[in-house]
């Protein structure tokens, strides 16, 4: 190429320059906008926003990227367990135990930790609410609860319309006025009666507007503080100091699970098994008594499967023994279903553990009406071989308001719901009774017949579906508050302090390209403040102005020299307080065993007589063995994902209800798992799952209680039934709580299990099922025998041939392969 | 030179000279420009003209007088409004942009200022324990006095990380830095 013709210079020179041009228009038109910056709009890696907005003023002591710890009190059920909480940026991110909390030393439990749901639930009241038409619902054909047994309508959509806060307290008051001398206060009996200072805010508040305070939650500790006050002499649980023991017999007290203090009993049982006490090789012994192998039981070295409602049986065979009284141990073992051998044996060990040997009661001893007569013996036990392993703290602020039975309480309030003595009803928490009470107790009929009911309460619920309004309070996690234990340490003294974790008023707007004024997307009030704004509304206003200054004018009045001067602002011992989470200070061990008189002779139960016979071999009726579930406790946490999908310890399932139905009884009547149940009671019949369960009692039929919401959010409506609604209301012969286990049922096998995923919310689920999942320990031969038994099973006829289908497993493996 | 090579060498020169001209003038420097393609405006438009130069060149304002968390925590704070209505309060009132930024301390609105030093989600990132060791701010960031509108200079990218890891990994060195994956990925 020596020379370059005019013609050619140009063609390079265009095609010089349109490679220069296509140098800078490498830009695919798709990854901007013309005039917008990308990185303005859209994080540079791809996420939403590529904005940052700093704080105004930036809170002391909040350095972004480094968590803040606060001290607070668990809430989730009445054992009141200490807790550190990790805050990010003021958020709440992860709970964990406080490791000074003399109820649990640091650990903690599932329901705790989920706490978390419990604060950010999606499905939470996010301002007053009013409902347009009370109980107004579209029903969802949504499982078995579209066809409730009970002819209760499904609640799933109520017709409500938001409105100010303002208003609402106006309408409120102005409903409340309308009711003057005829109001009524249905209490949350779990946040209520643990709480000083709130109870004595209620109780204030009562009186100046002249109310009747009726204090009911499920789970009921009345029978077992009766006991204990004619035992021990002191109105209050009494708390088992297991790792002092050496031999622990267990009526029924599933005190590893739901009630009424996991956490404690969990630490003290590791303490039993592991702690300074055993020597090599050396366990203790741990034996149960009860009809059901629960997770408690499973941990147990000997487990003595008595008929349902008989614990107290032993419980008194086995003090005649020690006693050398004439009680026929023939007689008691043909009561029990146990061997005389068995019941000997049981004596001797409790013998043999001396001062070291301790009987616990719990919710097994719940199930009866003779329950404050089955308690009474058990802790009589106790006296009777002098335990040193039963002790009672004391509690830093006394506890004011009525600890009736809840039951009984609200009994009493339907009766005056009925006969229209009820002008008015605020309900307070999420005692939700509609959910937890049985329906023959008439509750949901006579609350309609109050003219206007309201709710004060972070959650709608089936209760609360049926108020004309529901005003939103915060979490545990967002207020002032306090707490004593029901069940506290041995020679502890003892008041948990509650402050807010979060600041609750979350600021909307989308934050990416608009700057509105903020406005509060979660707009609730703390449920103190409320009841003072009502309590001035009404003219009669209350002595303390917010939720924190209540907390500060009890804890003023501590008797303590060294906490007199709370009350003063910013006072050091004040801030200790409240970093430290409370109060606590080892005082001098209370008298076990004095005050108390001796075991009331009309207290001991009779026992069953042979003349009316209990089928407890089989036939045609079952006692329904109800328990409080460890996640769910009474049914107030099915509404926390994390709770739905932990599978219960013992069997495994997750996010529905079932019934365990002994082996050998399932087997005979052609019952495999997860066939369809119905459990018809005289009270109405509910469709369950069903699990062959080798751990139970012949005679009975166990479900866990919590689930079967009809409105409860998005994770707990129509999952699994709820076994509540057709209990027998009997009650406790004394103190007129309600019996868990007194109902007859009868079963019937109605549907075979289903391959594949129902969307009724009737197939069962196992966490087990899941290739290589990890089983507990405790239950690894209980669950391999289940599922052998599944395993085994031929596919059910007429199942539609699902590839991967766990009920067709067997004819897929013993395909020829094609 | 011959003649015809001398002609050769102009007639390549005047084609690349231009070419490569518009190619220098065109080509992305920045991260910035990278990502977004937008060349000529070396960072993101900020809601206020802030100057890093005039308040870290000329008057000599320190790092963390604004970015006080980088030694303590995880993050480099953004300074929180109140620190720059600290100054301006007094300082410069009838400047337009400074007015702007007193009118978002007034109006109680945090200034949404573009994020131009990121990391992707999985990488975690501590500023405390690079400024522990002594790492300057400006062997990450580039020399942000100088900047009128701040850029990316150094394309933050894991190989870049490594390569100064593993100068300082050798068993002994006061710096002890770790190439674990899970020191940053986890």
């Amino acid at each position: 190429m020596t020379e370059i013709s005019r013609r050619k210079f140009i063609q390079l020179s265009v095609l010089g320059s349109a490679v220069a041009a296509s140098g800078c228009e490498i830009k695919p038109l798709t990854r901007y906008q013309p005039g917008v910056y990308r990185s303005e709009v859209t994080g540079q890696y791809g996420g939403y926003d590529n904005r940052v907005y700093p704080y105004l003023n930036q809170p002391d002591g909040l350095m972004d990227g480094v968590p803040q710890y606060f001290a607070t009190v668990c809430r989730m059920c009445p054992a009141g367990c200490g807790l550190f909480v990790r805050t990010m940026g003021g958020r709440a991110i992860k709970i964990e135990g406080n490791p000074a909390h003399p109820v649990n030393r640091g650990a903690t439990c599932a329901r705790a930790q989920s706490a978390l749901q419990h604060l950010y639930n999606p499905d939470r009241l996010r301002g007053p609410v009013l409902h347009a038409e009370r109980g107004a619902v579209k029903s969802r054909e949504r499982g078995n609860a579209a066809n409730p047994p009970d002819g209760r309508k499904m609640i799933t959509d109520i017709v409500s319309q938001p409105i100010d806060w303002e208003a609402a307290l106006e309408k409120v008051s102005a409903g409340l006025k309308s009711a003057t001398g005829n109001i009524a206060i249905l209490a949350d009996a779990q946040e209520f009666s643990g709480s000083p200072t709130l109870g004595r805010q209620l109780q204030q508040f009562a009186q100046n507007a002249q109310a009747s305070v009726f204090s009911y939650s499920l789970l009921d500790d009345a029978p077992w503080r009766a006991a204990a006050k004619v035992v021990y002499g002191q109105d209050q649980l009494p708390a088992y100091q297991l790792d002092q023991a050496d031999v622990i017999v267990s009526f029924g007290g599933d005190f590893l699970e739901a009630w009424p203090s996991p956490v404690f009993y969990s630490r003290l049982f590791g303490e039993f098994r592991q702690g300074p006490r055993r020597t090599q090789g050396e366990h203790g012994k741990f034996i149960y008594v009860g009809p059901r192998m629960s997770m408690t039981a499973a941990k147990a070295d000997t487990w003595l499967p008595c008929n349902p409602g008989t614990e107290s049986v032993v419980a008194q065979a086995v003090a005649s023994v020690l006693q050398d009284a004439g009680f026929s141990l023939v007689e008691a073992a043909s009561a029990s279903g146990l061997s005389a051998e068995q019941l000997q044996m049981l004596a001797e060990d409790f013998r043999n553990g001396g001062t070291r040997a301790v009987a616990v009661g719990g919710n097994g001893l719940l199930t009866s009406p003779d329950a404050t007569a089955a308690f009474t013996v058990v802790e009589a036990l106790n006296k009777q071989v002098k335990s040193q392993c039963v002790g009672f703290g004391s509690a830093a602020i006394p506890l004011p308001n009525s600890r009736a039975s809840g039951f009984k309480n609200i009994q009493q309030l339907v009766r005056s719901m009925q006969s229209g003595q009820v002008g008015a009803l605020l309900i307070l928490g999420q005692p939700n009774p509609v959910f937890t009470l049985p329906n023959a107790s008439g509750f949901l009929a006579a609350m309609q017949k109050v003219p206007f009911v309201a709710a004060l309460t972070p959650f709608e619920d089936e209760t609360t579906a049926w108020a004309n309004i529901v005003l939103p309070t915060r979490t545990f996690l967002e207020d002032w508050g306090d707490h004593v234990p029901p069940v506290i340490p041995q020679g502890i003294h003892l008041a948990t302090l509650q402050q807010p974790i979060i600041n609750p008023q979350f600021v909307g707007g989308d934050g990416i390209n608009t700057l509105d004024p903020p406005a509060s997307w979660m707009d609730t009030r703390p449920l103190a403040d409320l009841l003072v704004d009502l309590a001035a509304r009404l003219g009669k206003p209350l002595t303390d102005s917010d939720s924190r200054s209540a907390v500060r004018t009890t804890w003023a009045k501590l008797g303590q020299a060294d906490l007199k001067s709370l009350t003063t602002n910013n006072d050091p011992s004040w801030v200790a307080a409240l970093s430290k989470g409370g109060l606590w200070q080892e005082v001098a061990s209370q008298p076990r065993f004095g005050g108390g008189g001796d075991v009331g002779a009309g207290l001991a139960p009779a026992l069953p007589s042979a003349s009316t016979p209990q089928n407890w071999g089989g036939g045609a009726s079952y006692a329904l063995h109800l328990y409080p579930q460890i996640y769910n406790h009474d049914g107030r946490h099915a509404n926390l994902g994390w709770m739905q999908e932990n599978p219960d310890p013992m069997t495994m399932a997750v996010w529905n209800s079932w019934v365990e139905i002994n082996m050998q009884v399932a087997h005979e009547l052609g019952i495999r798992t997860g066939d369809i149940i119905r459990i018809s009671s005289a009270h109405g019949s509910i469709d369950v799952p069903a699990i062959p369960y080798p751990g139970l009692h012949p005679g009975a039929v166990a479900m866990p209680i919590g689930q079967g919401h009809t409105l409860y959010g998005r994770n707990a409506e129509a999952r699994g039934v709820n076994p509540l609604a057709i209990l027998d209301p009997t009650t406790d012969r004394v103190t007129g709580a309600l019996a868990l286990g007194a109902t007859r049922v009868r079963i019937t096998k109605i549907a075979s299990a289903q391959s594949g995923y129902q969307i009724d919310g009737s197939t069962l689920i196992l966490a087990q099922d899941r290739p290589g999942g990890a089983e507990p320990e405790a239950v690894k031969d209980l669950i391999h025998t289940t599922a052998k038994e599944w395993k085994t099973a031929k596919p059910v006829t007429g199942a539609p041939k699902t590839p991967g289908s766990i009920f067709n497993r067997k004819s897929e493996t013993e395909a020829p392969p094609q | 030179m011959s003649r015809p090579v001398l002609i050769r060498f102009i007639l390549i020169a005047s084609l690349l000279l231009p070419a490569s001209l518009c190619m220098a003038f065109f080509w992305p420097e920045t991260t910035h420009e990278r990502k977004t393609n937008w060349v000529g405006a070396p960072g993101p438009t900020q809601p206020i003209a802030f100057y890093h130069h005039v308040h870290v060149n000329e008057l000599h304002i320190p790092c963390a007088y604004c970015h006080w968390t980088a030694a303590n925590s995880r993050y480099a704070n953004y300074p929180p409004v109140e620190v720059c209505w600290g100054c301006h309060k007094n300082i410069s009132v009838t400047h337009p942009q400074i007015a702007r930024v007193r009118q978002y301390y007034i109006d109680k609105k945090p200034i949404p200022w573009v994020r131009v030093n990121q990391q992707p989600g999985y990488v975690h990132f501590v500023h405390s324990s690079h400024i522990g060791a002594g790492i300057a701010c400006a062997t990450c960031h580039g020399n942000v006095g100088s900047m009128y509108a701040v850029y990316q200079p150094i394309e933050m990218n894991m190989g870049w990380c490594i390569s100064c890891h593993r100068q300082y990994q050798k068993k002994f060195h006061p710096y002890q830095a770790s190439v674990d994956c899970y020191t940053c990925h986890y």
